[in-house]
């Protein structure tokens, strides 16, 4: 399999734009600039269906096309680098190791949607990160394939490398912008969506670090390339990363709709003490749907996933084995999201708290009968009832690590100790 | 213009409505806490989500806009039990201490239980401890536990008075409002914040542990702290003001009202009441009405007789009503022809681009629409001075200072009243000068009284009594009337609403005003 989003990154010095140039890099910036359109760069990454990669797996085509084409407002690009879901190690690999190829996927996303500035909004704990890409960002300037009037060609591009301040919260698009602006980062009602109304009220797109790093190979080698690899509808590669009990954990790029056993006993090399056996996995970071042992046969892909009751999240895939005590799991999990709520709207500032006491009990023997239904029905309280994902987030595993893992709440309850 | 469904009725509305401002208008009222309609949209409270057909997610009809075809639910389970979850989630970390919180009986948190609360508690949890009592400013107070982190007060710090003092500290259900660091919520508008508060959270320092709401009774008026007129409710117990709020008036005052005014009330209990008539005669001596009036009587007809009405002049207060300043006209008109008059100037700092007005009385506009006819014998107080220094005046007469208890105003300190021949006071509270005048009569103030108000954009507003008076003071008109009577003029009105109906049969500017309707948007004619 032809690798696209980690072709660069074993090289010596691969974050270097001179390794990056050598290995035929910022190619596709310039055939994009020089002999496409916007719209044809648009219409290219249509036609390739790349999804999303930050988690909702939305079609970049299509979230590039919602931006408005004849409004006289400044255009945004941000690239969302805030990579905070737990289990998910993804994009980091790109920043730290191959820069360049998410830098010309920034210049080719900016060009498409007409805008002439653009941001890197990178979570705060990414220090050696930033230092690299702070690095990488002076050397594309120097090149001259950034700031004013690029290749010759008369478009200009400015890119502001941001730092954030520690909340997980603002990796939501919304939160991020009003951080962006300088604002504590709470997210916005939706509608208005960022390409109507985004920073400082002008027209703005948000794409996550691996999606855009797949525009330069769309570009180059054309998006029809792009969509056979994968599946229908869930095309390209995906940077796949592998944690928990497992002999191999990183990141693995692989088509999208691999088998999930295949990525555990072949890639990750199966279990991380072979005479455990595999109990849980959570397939896409923390906040989706957790999956019992004999799902596993489900294929990595945004569809197949959902129509197993999960989420391909941002493919932090968290491998269990039977030493887990769910609970504590759960509460762990839990204990995440109460913590980084902004405390905006009731049900996620109020349930989250509540589900992290009621669990925190429950894990400490101190449970009582009905904590099980309570804590379901807290949870089915929050979901759907807030204004950004994060109360979902915290819903959606507490309710399925319940529903699957019932048995191991209640004799938690009962017995005052961990069933395993 | 969109036609939509909610709950079974149709409706059309103005495009970019929102569900709740188009229930509203059908007499559907969708609970909430956060949305207020002066303020921008937050969402953030939950409680007023409803059902829309096609919509896979509940939706907060704050924010909503309408499109045409919306089939929108109110009451349906899936919405009352989101509802529910969302009073549940409110009060699981809500202190729950009704009985001695001052927002009880005015709080949506109570009026929303009713509904949609739950008999007892589910959660067993400690509950999330916060700042009890955290001073914000000189008038407002913040608890943190009753706090619901509706954002309103952070919202109109930054929208409406454009201060931006708070805002949202820390993180989750330890979220909690604050202030910057060196800050104070002292901006003139900080009480309305307390009004806002949707519970208990943020009290007014100068009210809290007064009084329970319930015991108060509710009395429209006006406020006389500045000739804005902001319409305001009194709260009254036990013939006491308690507290003053603002009154919604989109002409006026929309919803607020500054701090001055709402402590305006303030003043009535702080100043040394006139109470009786009293006549320096020899010795100062209290008089009834009846003897006041004959010694003032007396003493105007003979100054009348030795130096003629020319010597006498007049000190209008524009704190006085319009139907003060009626009568006042018919005495300078018929037995007073060639009195002067001044009206004071009082102004604190300039005007802000909310509702303070620098002028600090409430009247100004009235009383110098009324006084047109005479305008030719209107000079300032300096020249009276003046006057009254060569000789030319031998006779001062004070009305209205005080009307309001804003008394600190030393209008007259350069004016030496003790020389002339006679000097007569009337005002509700004693001037810092009491002893240098012949005779005073106590007026009523203006909460004692029916009348009206004209503000600086010539609004008509009526004011109400929201006190009976606890001395023998009389309304200013009446006082006026009385002498006016017994020197020659013949009026005999009985209350103020027969006199304003005489203002505007004489008076151009309000002419179809009609006391009895007078309305928000009764101004007069240009």
């Amino acid at each position: 399999m032809e690798l696209i989003l980690t072709k660069n990154i074993h090289k010596l010095n691969s974050e270097s734009i001179d390794v990056y140039l050598s290995g035929g890099g910022y190619r596709s910036h310039e055939k994009a600039l020089k002999t496409m359109t916007p719209d044809q760069v648009i219409e290219e990454v249509k036609k390739s269906g790349i999804r999303g990669r930050g988690g909702a797996g939305f079609p970049m085509g299509g979230k590039w096309g919602f931006v408005p084409k004849d409004d006289s407002r400044p255009h945004y690009m941000v690239c969302n680098a805030d990579e905070s879901e737990p289990g998910t190690f993804k994009d980091r690999i790109i920043i730290e190791k191959d820069p360049h190829l998410l830098i010309e996927g920034i210049i080719i996303g900016s060009y498409a949607i007409r805008a002439h500035l653009a941001f890197i909004y990178i979570r705060g704990e990414y220090v050696h990160g930033y230092n690299i890409l702070k690095k990488a960002i002076a050397e594309t300037y120097d090149k001259g394939f950034l700031g004013k009037n690029i290749l010759g060609t008369g478009f200009n591009l400015d890119l502001i490398l941001h730092r954030g301040a520690g909340a997980y919260i603002c990796g939501e698009e919304t939160a991020l912008m009003d951080s962006i602006e300088g604002k504590r980062g709470n997210p916005r009602l939706k509608p208005p969506f960022p390409a109507q109304i985004g920073i400082f009220k002008n027209p703005t797109n948000i794409n996550n670090v691996e999606t855009l790093a797949n525009v330069p190979a769309i570009i180059e080698k054309g998006g029809e390339w792009y969509s056979k690899i994968g599946r229908a509808n869930n095309t390209g590669t995906k940077l796949y990363c592998l944690s928990g009990h497992i002999k191999r954990p990183g990141v693995y790029e692989l088509p999208l709709g691999i088998p999930l056993r295949e990525l555990i006993y072949n890639h990750g090399g199966g279990m991380l003490q072979d005479d455990r056996k595999l109990k849980a996995v959570i397939p896409g970071g923390s906040s989706v749907p957790v999956l019992t042992a004999d799902q596993v046969d489900v294929l990595m892909d945004f569809d197949s996933l959902q129509a197993a009751g999960s989420m391909l999240g941002s493919a932090g895939i968290i491998v269990m084995d039977d030493s887990v005590c769910m609970v504590k799991a759960t509460h762990r999990i839990t204990k995440f999201y109460a913590h980084e709520s902004c405390g905006q709207c009731t049900p996620c500032r109020e349930g989250t708290g509540w589900m992290e006491k009621l669990l925190r009990r429950m894990e400490a023997g101190r449970g009582e009968n009905g904590d099980t239904e309570l804590l379901y029905d807290v949870a089915q309280n929050i979901l759907g009832n807030t204004i950004c994902p994060l109360g979902d987030a915290a819903a959606m595993p507490v309710m399925s690590f319940v529903e699957k893992f019932r048995e191991e709440f209640e004799f938690h309850i009962s017995n005052k100790r961990c069933m395993v | 213009m969109p036609t939509l469904r909610i709950d079974g009725k149709e409706v059309t509305v103005e495009n970019g409505t929102t569900i709740l401002k188009a229930a509203e208008s059908i007499g559907i009222i969708i609970p909430h806490f956060c949305y207020h309609p002066e303020l921008s949209i937050a969402g953030n409270c939950r409680m007023c989500v409803v059902e829309v057909e096609r919509m896979p997610k509940l939706q907060t009809a704050c924010s909503t806009e309408v499109s045409d075809g919306m089939v929108v639910h109110t009451t349906t389970d899936r919405v009352v039990n989101a509802r529910r979850a969302i009073m549940e989630f409110l009060l699981i970390n809500h202190p729950l201490d009704c009985p001695i919180c001052d927002q009880a009986g005015e709080c949506r948190l109570q009026d929303y239980s009713v509904r949609y609360g739950m008999a007892s508690s589910r959660f067993a949890e400690e509950k999330v401890k916060s700042v009890k009592r955290e001073i914000f400013g000189p008038h407002v107070i913040y608890d943190g536990e009753r706090c619901i982190k509706c954002t309103r007060c952070i919202r109109f710090c930054y929208e409406i008075t454009k201060t931006g003092e708070l805002d949202m500290f820390f993180r989750g259900d330890h979220s909690t409002v604050g202030i910057f660091p060196e800050r104070d919520l002292k901006n003139d508008y900080s009480g309305n914040v307390v009004d806002l508060c949707p519970v208990g959270a943020l009290t007014l320092r100068e009210f809290r542990f007064k009084s329970r709401v319930w015991d108060l009774k509710k009395v429209n008026t006006i406020c006389p702290a500045c000739g804005r007129g902001c319409n305001i409710i009194a709260w009254v117990k036990d013939n006491r003001i308690f507290r003053l709020t603002p009154r919604f008036n989109p002409h006026v005052n929309r919803s607020w009202m500054c701090d001055h005014g709402r402590l305006s009330h303030e003043f009535l209990y702080r100043s040394e009441r006139l109470v009786s008539p009293e006549i320096m005669n020899a010795e100062r001596r209290r008089l009834n009405w009846k003897e006041a009036f004959d010694c003032v009587t007396d003493a105007l007809k003979s100054i009348l007789q030795n130096h003629g009405s020319g010597s006498i002049h007049l000190v209008v207060f524009p704190f006085i009503t319009n139907e003060d300043a009626f009568l006042i006209l018919k005495v300078l008109k018929d037995v007073f022809p060639k009195s002067t008059v001044s009206i004071p100037i009082i102004e604190i700092g300039e005007d802000d681009s909310l509702l303070i007005r620098k002028d600090r009385t409430p009247n100004r506009r009235g009383v110098e629409e009324i006084f047109r006819e005479v305008s030719s014998r209107i000079i300032s107080v300096d020249d009276a001075a003046k006057r009254v220094k060569e000789g030319m005046i031998k006779s001062l007469v004070v009305l209205g200072e005080g009307l309001t208890g804003a008394n600190d105003c030393n209008i007259l300190a350069d004016t030496p009243i003790s020389p002339l021949e006679f000097s007569l006071f009337i005002g509700s509270f004693k001037p810092w000068n009491a002893n240098d005048f012949s005779a005073m009569l106590p007026a009523s103030t203006w909460a004692e009284l029916d009348g009206t108000f004209t503000n600086f954009e010539g609004f008509v507003q009526r004011i109400f009594p929201s006190v009976l008076s606890s001395c023998e003071s009389r309304p200013l008109w009446k006082i006026v009337q009385e002498l006016g009577s017994r020197i020659g003029t013949r009026c005999a009105f009985r209350s103020a609403s027969s006199v304003f109906e005489k203002l505007a049969e004489e008076h151009q500017s309000y002419r179809e005003l009609r006391y009895f309707s007078l309305t928000d948007e009764s101004r007069i004619k240009k």
